[in-house]
């Protein structure tokens, strides 16, 4: 996977902001011009666009065998794109709302272990959009986050960017390499004006394990993704702390953590996902594992509960981390 | 904690109380066996329909049992593909290549130097003959039983056996099961251990190839069991919305470890009338008559390469050995069964083919059967050269870390160097295999 950041282009490019939704397009639109082998599939992606609009009008554009609406069947549309991934072609399979995945349980496990159960004889790189996470009212299938789980399964990479930047850097270096990625969209970050960023241009790709420090500071380090990382720089107003960005879950950037924990010697990491072995507890089992000494306060979280996401919005609003919520924390470990 | 419901039920009035089935099959250990149950009807009954026809036209066939080799062993009717006489030498060899491996290997097993082996005797017509149908580099997406497929397309014996040995010369580095082969040069995909995972993914790559305007088709095996799998109706499902070239070939060898094929249905229909809901082309076949095999998966790849669509073929036939060397069949049904079976032996009924259309004899059938047994062995000495499952370790200790992704992650290579640093203070001195690869 490429691991060059190519520079922003200056001038008129720059000026355009974006949502994330028109990044995703537009990246997508980009790659299916350049790669005969980029497919892009699944439920309501076709004609219609996709029910976020992430897709609309590549079909009119490139065709209806490259942009093509798929049969209800999560498990079909992960499978079929393992065969096409072994023949060759670059599928961008949708999963339309997180907890659809589950019946590709099966297949994306499958997916993750060719290349190494087959010595390199065969891999199947695709890359699964996929949309999740809070968004107005909460239920069990449509906002749950759940990344840990993909990180479980060997050979899966998984980007959770957070803005309209890093989601074209992500997405691009995604389809440029040989790897199967989760590529996880957040419902609440699509058409979120914070997310909204400057047109960063048609050659621009992140490198994966990269985290992005969103704001610097001597007395805390919060490490976060995903919709969590507005609610903590804004929880971090008027405190002097580093909030880190991880922007890819596998391989997570250890040594920017590391490296911040070191100088401010606090660390509170905040997720969306449930808590109990959540990704935050991975975190913090190698910040106590390697910079025990270098802590002033214990490593911290704030996640969700574990409980499935709550319809009523008063009831999701106290489920999901929130400003007051982080702040509390980051005010505790600070005075700690 | 929740109250569970009262039982039984008091308020049902005057309706009929509601029994549950659970199938039983019909003969169990110590059972005498009598399959006059099953419909068999005359080789060469069975009308062949135009290969592009219409899926609903192959109906009566999902019922019927396509057959070609009759009782007087000559070919008959619509079905029998006229194949000259060194096609069907070819074809009678590959398959006794494929009983001697099997028998070699089952041995090998028994005698520590594998884990794990499975046997495909008496269902070796469904992979060989299905196989010499199709062009070489049709793609294949197999189940665990298909090693006649390799075999067939001429994959080197020896480096079968060095993987089953888990040994230096494993291709697969001693991270793979034994028979769970894959080779890209042989168009054969890698097996999974979920089962009917292939089913999906042989029509996705069936899929790619008629978008980019390919003439090779895919084709995939499963056992009658597994189609009890949501991935078998996904795969139905996306290959008749895209009408993909793709043949599913159903090995119906009545037994699914003990579950014998009524646990997938099999009490109510075929399994070749599955195809029918779907709009797929289905075929029941006689899986112990490798013309009838040999015909039926090349009418389903003319169809399939003529864009005319996907075929689903039932092939009928009778898994003779146990599931794996870990399993034991006379613990749950009759061993008459394999005596029994109306179907016979394929390489039995080939043979006597050939005998009768004056093509080959009982000594050139001894002569092949002591050849085949000969070149088994041989491959087992050299492949034994390479060590043998349980004698240490074949290769670098790191490996098993590489290719988890095409580049090194960095968590990976942190566990790899503490993994090595604790096998060196566990065994303090030379590790060759550590260094080896490095």
């Amino acid at each position: 996977m490429s691991t060059e950041v190519k520079a922003k282009p200056e001038g008129e490019v720059a000026e355009r902001r974006i949502n994330m939704i028109e990044a995703i397009n537009d990246a997508l639109d980009i790659m299916l011009q350049r790669d005969p082998d980029v497919i892009v599939m699944g439920e309501d992606v076709g004609y219609f666009g996709g029910v976020f609009r992430c897709t609309a009008g590549l079909q009119e554009k490139h065709g209806k065998t490259r942009v093509f609406d798929t049969p209800i069947s999560e498990c079909g549309i992960i499978g079929v794109a393992v065969g096409m991934g072994a023949y060759g072609l670059r599928p961008v399979p949708e999963i339309q709302f997180r907890k659809y995945a589950e019946p590709a349980t099966e297949q994306i496990n499958d997916c993750g272990t060719m290349r190494w159960r087959t010595n390199n004889r065969f891999a199947a790189p695709m890359v699964v959009r996929m949309p999740g996470g809070f968004f107005k009212c909460g239920d069990p299938w449509h906002s749950q986050t759940n990344e840990v789980a993909f990180i479980h399964n060997p050979g899966w990479k998984v980007a959770v960017p957070s803005n309209a930047e890093d989601a074209v850097g992500l997405l691009r270096t995604s389809l440029r390499g040989n790897d199967p990625v989760i590529f996880f969209e957040h419902r609440n970050l699509l058409d979120l004006a914070w997310a909204r960023r400057p047109y960063p241009g048609d050659d621009f790709a992140l490198p994966f394990g990269k985290a992005r420090l969103t704001r610097q500071g001597t007395d805390i380090t919060i490490v976060t993704w995903g919709a969590m990382v507005p609610r903590c720089e804004d929880a971090a107003e008027g405190i002097s702390a580093d909030v880190i960005d991880l922007r890819t879950l596998m391989p997570w950037d250890k040594d920017a953590v590391l490296e911040s924990v070191r100088k401010t010697r606090r660390c509170l990491i905040v997720h969306e996902d449930l808590q109990t072995a959540g990704f935050g507890a991975e975190i913090a089992a190698v910040v106590a594992d390697e910079a025990f000494l270098d802590l002033d306060a214990p490593v911290a979280r704030v996640t969700m509960p574990d409980i499935p996401s709550p319809h009523n919005p008063l009831l999701l609003e106290w489920a999901v981390p929130s400003v007051e919520r982080i702040r509390a924390k980051i005010d505790e470990l600070v005075a700690f | 904690m929740a109250k569970r419901p009262s039982q039984p039920a008091t308020d049902g009035g005057n309706r009929p109380a509601l029994s549950l089935h659970v199938p039983e099959p019909k003969f169990r250990p110590g059972d005498t066996v009598d399959f006059s149950h099953l419909k068999i009807p005359e080789a060469g009954a069975q009308s062949r329909p135009d290969e592009a026809c219409h899926a609903r036209e192959t109906e009566p066939l999902a019922y019927d049992l396509i057959r070609v080799l009759g009782e007087d062993n000559k070919a008959h009717g619509a079905w029998d593909p006229k194949l000259d006489p060194e096609t069907l030498r070819a074809m009678l060899r590959n398959m006794a290549l494929v009983r001697a491996f099997d028998e070699r290997m089952f041995r090998g097993q028994r005698q520590g130097k594998t884990s794990f082996y499975m046997k495909c005797t008496g269902e070796e017509a469904t992979s060989v003959a299905a196989a010499m149908a199709l062009a070489s580099d049709d793609m294949v997406f197999p189940s665990y039983r298909q090693q006649g497929i390799l075999i067939t397309r001429g994959y080197p014996i020896v480096d079968m056996i060095n993987q089953i040995y888990s040994n230096k010369a494993d291709k697969l580095k001693g991270r793979q099961l034994p028979i769970m082969y894959s080779s890209r040069d042989h168009s054969f995909f890698s097996i999974s251990g979920n089962l009917a995972t292939q089913l999906p993914q042989a029509v996705g790559w069936a899929m790619a190839s008629a978008i980019k305007g390919d003439s090779r088709i895919a084709t995939t095996w499963v056992g009658e069991g597994s189609t009890a799998e949501g991935d078998f109706h996904s795969a139905c499902t996306f290959a008749t919305v895209y009408n993909a070239p793709v043949i599913f070939n159903v090995v119906n060898n009545q037994w699914a470890i003990s579950s014998f094929s009524g646990f997938a249905g099999a009490e109510r229909t075929t399994f070749a009338a599955r195809a029918l809901g779907y709009g797929l082309a289905g075929l029941r076949v006689d899986g112990n008559d490798a013309l009838a095999v040999y015909a039926a998966e090349q009418w389903a790849a003319n169809r399939a390469r003529a864009n005319a669509g996907p075929t689903l073929i039932e092939y009928f036939t009778y898994r003779a050995e146990g599931h794996s060397t870990s399993d034991d069949p006379t613990g749950y049904r009759s061993a008459q069964e394999r005596e029994e079976w109306p179907l016979g032996d394929p390489i039995m009924r080939l043979k006597r083919h050939l005998i009768e259309i004056g093509e080959w004899s009982l000594e050139q059938q001894v002569a092949m059967d002591l050849e085949c047994a000969e070149l088994v062995k041989a491959a087992t000495k050299e492949a034994e050269k390479n060590g043998i499952l349980g004698h240490g370790l074949h290769h670098p200790f790191h490996t098993m870390f590489e290719d988890v992704f095409e580049e090194l992650p960095w968590h990976l290579q942190e566990q790899a160097a503490q993994a090595t640093r604790e096998r060196k203070i566990k065994w303090p001195g030379h590790h060759p295999m550590e260094d080896a690869g490095k």
